[in-house]
């Protein structure tokens, strides 16, 4: 009641709404309308076993608007990957993977999207329970799109299916299969950071299998090849230490660690490492 | 003891009532810190105009520089605000804020010792403009021992974070909680030790050293009302900064836009705190001042 009597103070905060509001940019509109729409997706994913169909496609009316809004913007292709996921929730499989196929078509040229809407396209099929035909279309993905991202989860990802399904033939010659592609890859792209991210997923399938022999043996053709780094020498010495128990090649490499990188974070670790392994019996 | 308690508690009544008598009958005395409220107000609006198309484009080599890419896009860049925000209050506050601290104790000490009660914040501000370099020494003085104390919480605060297991069983958020109300109540009782610095200096028209010299003996003899006159209404402000200390968790959990919300009531806050808080001291001051003159006679 008491600020009927300062008009002043209305015109000011009038004022300062209309001046915020007018600032509101169009990104910023579309930019929150995205991560509030985004927020509720997640919440949907997350409760996906309990939740609602109403809740579902209420959050799905959110991303259509974003795509009616803003059709030929980015904003639209994250809001047609998370209503394909929604769809996957609400497990109507055909929906979903029409919202792929579409955004494959739409995104010609674009061949991170197009690589990212095949991918989602094939884990539809694995939900299904139809596994041959996922692993057509990921198959698709590393032949159509090999210079993405997501060409190079491909190899891994068919590898863990295997392991998570408890077929050990199946997922050695897949694990296999990746160790060829990661490097025929990193001998494809030489000294791109391609290269090197492939290298380390080389090294990372080692490492999966528990087969530390070999990711040893990579490691050692590496530092041949290359100078190795601290972090790889790290993980070199700690495959000696936790994993083969071989006290003296860990300390020779926390040592090595030590001489050929003073003064880093990495130093420290080692030498702190190599001690304990010192007062160690 | 007793004695002491008595006269503590008898100038702090008499303080906190002409206060409030003051702030209630004689609003003009708001006006140089609403002064420095309405800055921060086109501060904030300014800065969100900043972190939006076309704007946006002068500041990205520096946010991408320093905070990486997602916080040029919603809702990272509205916490760009508050950062940005922090450093324009900071100069505001010691710069601005310094100027009017001055203008409002030069006011109260017209309305207390003038016959008619009456004060010009005209007179005032020539008198703030003279001390000024006084009065600022001491604001940095403060300032600079309350950055101490943030920076050396946020240290401990990360050193714990880091930790792979609670450190003494205390959940890690609770440490946040922990480490903000202990940096708030330090950075009070700083601020208690300096707290009759600058109103001696406009007062007693004293330079900057005597004024603390004569600040801390006045402490000395007088450290609970002090402490009530300044830790107290600090106090007030602790919700706003527990609400600033995790503000990303807040807005995740309501809507980003709450953080103007919590600007606001900072801001907003802080104009009550520091009026108050230069008022009440002031008063106490010259309450003293006059006791100790009568006692004299």
């Amino acid at each position: 009641m008491k600020l009927t009597k300062h008009k002043g103070v209305q015109w000011i905060v009038l004022g300062l709404v209309m001046v915020m509001t007018a600032g509101c940019s169009s990104q910023y509109t579309m930019e929150r309308k995205l991560w509030l729409a985004n927020r509720a997706a997640e919440k949907v994913v997350r409760n996906e076993a309990v939740i609602s169909p109403f809740e579902v496609n209420r959050v799905i009316r959110l991303f259509e608007n974003i795509i009616a809004k803003a059709p030929d913007s980015s904003y639209a292709v994250t809001a047609q990957l998370r209503i394909g996921q929604l769809y996957e929730v609400r497990k109507s499989y055909d929906a979903a993977r029409e919202i792929y196929a579409a955004l494959e078509t739409s995104s010609a040229g674009k061949v991170e999207i197009q690589a990212m809407a095949r991918f989602r396209l094939a884990q539809t099929y694995e939900k299904e329970g139809n596994w041959a035909q996922a692993l057509v279309v990921l198959q698709d993905v590393l032949k159509k799109y090999d210079k993405t991202g997501e060409s190079l989860a491909v190899p891994l990802y068919i590898a863990r299916y295997y392991h998570k399904n408890g077929d050990p033939a199946n997922a050695k010659r897949a694990y296999a299969a990746a160790i060829e592609h990661f490097q025929s890859m990193a001998d494809r792209f030489p000294k791109t950071k391609a290269a090197l991210l492939c290298r380390n997923l080389v090294l990372r399938t080692y490492i999966e299998q528990s087969d530390w022999p070999g990711a040893l043996d990579y490691i050692g053709a590496l530092d041949k090849q290359y100078r190795l780094g601290p972090d790889t020498l790290m993980l070199q010495a700690k495959i000696y230490e936790q994993r083969l128990k071989n006290k003296p090649k860990a300390m020779e490499t926390y040592q090595r660690i030590i001489n050929d990188f003073p003064n880093t974070k990495v130093m420290e670790v080692a030498r702190k490492n190599l001690e304990a392994l010192n007062t160690k019996k | 003891m007793p004695s002491y308690a008595r006269s503590q508690g008898s100038l702090l009544q008499r303080t906190w009532e002409k206060t409030f008598f003051l702030l209630r009958t004689r609003r003009m005395l708001i006006l140089p810190f609403a002064i420095i409220t309405g800055l921060e107000i086109i501060t904030i609006a300014a800065l969100f105009f900043l972190i939006q198309p076309p704007l946006v484009k002068y500041i990205a080599p520096v946010v991408l520089r320093f905070w990486g890419e997602q916080f040029l896009h919603y809702p990272f860049n509205l916490l760009l605000i508050s950062k940005f925000f922090y450093y324009a209050q900071m100069g505001l506050a010691v710069i601005l804020g310094t100027f009017m601290s001055g203008v409002t104790i030069s006011a109260v000490r017209q309305y207390t010792l003038t016959r008619n009660n009456t004060f010009l914040l005209g007179q005032g501000a020539k008198q703030a403009l003279l001390r000024f370099v006084h009065l600022l020494i001491i604001t940095l003085i403060v300032v600079c021992l309350v950055q101490i104390i943030y920076s050396l919480e946020q240290k401990v605060l990360f050193k714990i974070m880091a930790r792979e297991r609670n450190f003494l069983g205390i959940a890690k958020d609770l440490w946040v909680i922990i480490g903000t109300c202990a940096a708030g109540v330090t950075s009070g009782l700083v601020q208690v030790l300096f707290a009759f610095a600058q109103t001696i200096v406009i007062g007693d028209n004293k330079n900057f050293l005597s004024a603390l010299m004569r600040n801390f003996k006045f402490i000395a003899g007088n450290f609970f009302t002090a402490i009530m006159l300044v830790l107290l209404p600090l106090l007030v402000y602790l919700p706003v900064a527990l609400l600033k200390a995790d503000l990303f968790k807040l807005m995740n959990q309501t809507i980003p836009e709450v953080l103007f919300v919590v600007l606001g009531a900072g801001v907003v806050l802080g104009l009550l705190i520091n009026v108050v808080i230069t008022v009440s001291v002031t008063i106490a001051y010259l309450e003293r001042s006059r006791e100790a003159e009568e006692e004299q006679e």
